[in-house]
C-alpha cells in the first residue's frame, strides 16, 4: 500500500524546533505507519532503541548531520508521540487521498 | 544499532589495513556491507594471517604496516577486478617494494595537508563506558571519547601517518557570546550544551599544536556562518553580533578558513541559507574587507528534511563563485550526495550514469565548471569522497577522481579525508599513493592518467596555495620539529597504528 504523503516536518512547532528537531520530524515522516503504530510507550528505553534500530552503541539516535545536537531517547519519545497524534489527525484524509 | 567500526571489528575478530565497509561520519545513515566487502574482508584476513605467518611477523603488526596495506589492495584486485591497483607480488613482503612504488624510494616526496580533519571535544561520545548499552554488549570497548579526542587526533593523524599539517575542520557550531549580565564569555563558556567543536577550541588546539610541534602543523577553520546570529523577531541576520564574532574569530582566534554548513541551523531561525543568498552576500563582502577570502563549505552528504536538506545541493556554488572572483570556495566531499543507504544498489541510487561517470550530487558540482569553464575559484575537496568511494566500489573512485580532475583541475583538487571518522588516514594516502584510473575509463570518459605531479598538487601543494604555506619552508622545519622527533621515537619503539575507524557501521548478530 502507498504510503501517505506525511508531513509532520511542515507542521507548526510543538516546541522551540532545533535543526535536529526539523530533522526528526523529517525522520518520523519517513517510518512506515504500519511500524510508528507498534510503538508504545510502555516500551522500556532498551526495548525503544532495539525498536527503532537506529540508536548508537552510545544510546543516542543516529541522525544524520545533526552535530550540534544528540538525539537522546527522551528527545525521541517527546516527538514519537508528537507525531502520532499528528497522524492520528490527518490518517484519514490522507489515506483517502492517497 | 550502529557501533563503531573498530568496535565491530574487535567483536568480529576483524584486524583490516582498509576499512572493509563504509563508514558513516554521522552525515549519512550507515549502509550495509556488501558481498564483495565481505570478500575481501575474508581475503585481508585470510591472506594478511598467512604472509605475517611466512614473514614471522604477529599478525596485528604486520597489519599496522604498508605490507598488510599491499595484501588488502591485492584482496580489493582479487573481488574488484585484477588491476585496479597496482601492487606488486614480492609488495606484501618487501617493505622496501612497497616504498619504492609509492615514492619511488624518495621519503617524503609528498607534502601532505589534510584539509578536512576532526576531533572532539568528547562531547559527542557522551556517558558510553556508563551506558546500558555498554554493560550489555558483552566485549572489551575502548573509551571512545578518548579514542576521538584530541589527544588521539595527533596521534592517528602524526605519528599514524605521512600527514605534514592538517586543516581542522569545523562543525555547525555556534559560540554563545554574552552572559546574561552582558559580559563577553571567553573559550568554554561559549560552548552551547552539546557542542562539540566550537571555534574557539580549534583555534586553543590549533595554537597547542604548533606550540608542541615548534612549528606550523596546524590550521583552523571558523565556524560562523550567515545564519548564527538572528533577530527572531524581525526574522533577520544579527548583523551586529555576526560582525562582533567575525572579529573576534579572525583576530583573536586568528582563523584561516570559514566553514560553512548551509543546510544547518544552530541558531533555531528555522532555515538554512545559500552560498548565493542575500546574507551569505553580505558576510562574503564583510570577511573580504577583513582579509578573509577563503570559505570551505560543506555539500552533499545531507538529511531527510525537506526544508534544509536540499541546502546541501552545491547548486548556488555556481552564482556565488561568479560573483565573488576573489574569493576561493573550497567544496567539501566533492559534494558527493550519498543519500541512500542501500549497500548493494548504490549506483543506481545515486543516479550513477555509465556514460557519464556522473552521479548525485557531483554532477552538479562538475555541471557548475561545465557551464562556467571561467571559474577558477572553486576547488573540489576529497574527504569521505575518495576514500568512500574507494571501499564502496574502486571503479567509482576512478570516476570520481576523474571528473574532479578532468572537469577542475589537478590544481583545484583538495586533500582531505574527513579522518578520524576513517581512523587514522595512512591507509588513504597510501591508497592515492597508488591509485590510477584504468586505460579503459581514460579511453572511453577522455580521463587523463594521474602523473606524479598531480598527486603532489592534490596531496598538498593546492592546499597549500589556498592557505599560504611556504613547502619549502615547512620540507626543511618539519623534519627538524618535535613532532617529528616525537614520531621517530615512537616508530623505533614500535608505535603501530590500531586500524581503528571511529565512524559508525551496523553491529551485526
Amino acid at each position: 500500500m502507498q504510503e501517505p504523503a506525511w508531513d509532520f516536518e511542515g507542521q507548526p512547532p510543538f516546541e522551540e524546533m532545533s535543526e535536529t528537531g526539523i530533522n526528526l520530524c523529517a525522520y518520523f515522516d519517513a517510518m512506515s505507519d504500519a511500524q510508528l503504530q507498534t510503538y508504545r510507550p510502555s516500551l522500556s528505553d532498551q526495548e525503544l532503541m532495539a525498536w527503532d534500530g537506529n540508536f548508537t552503541s552510545e544510546d543516542t539516535l543516529l541522525l544524520p548531520c545533526c552535530e550540534s545536537e544528540d538525539v537522546d531517547v527522551q528527545m525521541y519519545r517527546r516527538f514519537i508521540e508528537q507525531c502520532i497524534r499528528y497522524r492520528n489527525s490527518v490518517r484519514h484524509r490522507l489515506s483517502s487521498a492517497a | 544499532m550502529w557501533i563503531r567500526k573498530g568496535d565491530r571489528d574487535r567483536a568480529q575478530g576483524v584486524d583490516s589495513p582498509i576499512p572493509t565497509q563504509v563508514v558513516s561520519n554521522e552525515e549519512f545513515i550507515p549502509r550495509p556491507q556488501t558481498e564483495k566487502q565481505k570478500q575481501v574482508e575474508q581475503l585481508i584476513m585470510e591472506d594478511g594471517t598467512a604472509n605475517a605467518k611466512k614473514l614471522n611477523m604477529s599478525r596485528r603488526a604486520y597489519m599496522a604496516s604498508s605490507l598488510g596495506l599491499a595484501t588488502a589492495f591485492l584482496a580489493q584486485n582479487k573481488v574488484f577486478g585484477a588491476g585496479l591497483w597496482d601492487v606488486g607480488k614480492e609488495e606484501p613482503f618487501e617493505l622496501a617494494a612497497v616504498e619504492q612504488k609509492l615514492t619511488g624510494g624518495k621519503k617524503g616526496k609528498y607534502f601532505i595537508i589534510d584539509v578536512q580533519s576532526h576531533f572532539s571535544n568528547a562531547g559527542p561520545v557522551g556517558n558510553f563506558r556508563n551506558s546500558e548499552t555498554a554493560k550489555n554488549m558483552g566485549f572489551q570497548l575502548k573509551n571512545d571519547g578518548e579514542a576521538y579526542a584530541f589527544k588521539n587526533f595527533a596521534k592517528e593523524m602524526f605519528l599514524d601517518s605521512e600527514t605534514a599539517m592538517v586543516v581542522i575542520s569545523g562543525v555547525p557550531t555556534r559560540e554563545e557570546q554574552r552572559a546574561a549580565d552582558g559580559r563577553v564569555l571567553i573559550d568554554a563558556e561559549r560552548t552551547p550544551r552539546g557542542a562539540i567543536l566550537p571555534s574557539w577550541l580549534m583555534a586553543q588546539k590549533r595554537t597547542e599544536l604548533n606550540q608542541m610541534a615548534g612549528s606550523q602543523r596546524a590550521l583552523c577553520q571558523g565556524n560562523l556562518a550567515p545564519n548564527h546570529y538572528w533577530n527572531k523577531e524581525t526574522s533577520t541576520i544579527d548583523r551586529a553580533a555576526t560582525i562582533e564574532q567575525m572579529e573576534r574569530e579572525i583576530e583573536v582566534y586568528r582563523i584561516d578558513s570559514w566553514k560553512w554548513y548551509c543546510h544547518t541551523d544552530p541558531a533555531r531561525t528555522g532555515n538554512g541559507f545559500q552560498l548565493d543568498d542575500d546574507n551569505a552576500q553580505w558576510f562574503i563582502e564583510e570577511s573580504r574587507k577583513r582579509g578573509k577570502k577563503l570559505f570551505s563549505v560543506h555539500k552533499g552528504y545531507s538529511y531527510q528534511s525537506k526544508k534544509l536538506g536540499h541546502l546541501a545541493n552545491p547548486q548556488d556554488v555556481e552564482q556565488a563563485a561568479l560573483r565573488n572572483p576573489d574569493v576561493n570556495f573550497v567544496i567539501y566531499h566533492s559534494a558527493l550526495k550519498h543519500g541512500s543507504s542501500d549497500g548493494e544498489n548504490w549506483k543506481a541510487m545515486n543516479d550513477y550514469n555509465p556514460e557519464t561517470g556522473d552521479f548525485l550530487w557531483h554532477k552538479v558540482l562538475m555541471d557548475v565548471k561545465r557551464k562556467n569553464p571561467q571559474i577558477d575559484n572553486v576547488y573540489p575537496e576529497i574527504g569521505s569522497f575518495f576514500n568512500t568511494l574507494v571501499v564502496q566500489d574502486p571503479i567509482m573512485a576512478m570516476h570520481g577522481m576523474g571528473l574532479n580532475i578532468k572537469t577542475y583541475g589537478a590544481d583545484h583538487v583538495v586533500w582531505g579525508t574527513d579522518c578520524l571518522w576513517w581512523g587514522s588516514p595512512q591507509w588513504a594516502i597510501e591508497a592515492f599513493q597508488r591509485f590510477q584510473i584504468s586505460d579503459e575509463l581514460c579511453e572511453k570518459h577522455g580521463y587523463k592518467k594521474i602523473t606524479e605531479e598531480d598527486k603532489a598538487k592534490i596531496f598538498g601543494l593546492n592546499a597549500a596555495r589556498l592557505y599560504n604555506v611556504d613547502v619549502n619552508a615547512q620540507r626543511k622545519a618539519l623534519p627538524a620539529d618535535a613532532l617529528e622527533r616525537i614520531r621517530q621515537t615512537y616508530l623505533q619503539r614500535g608505535g603501530q597504528r590500531d586500524n581503528d575507524a571511529h565512524g559508525w557501521v551496523r553491529r551485526l548478530g
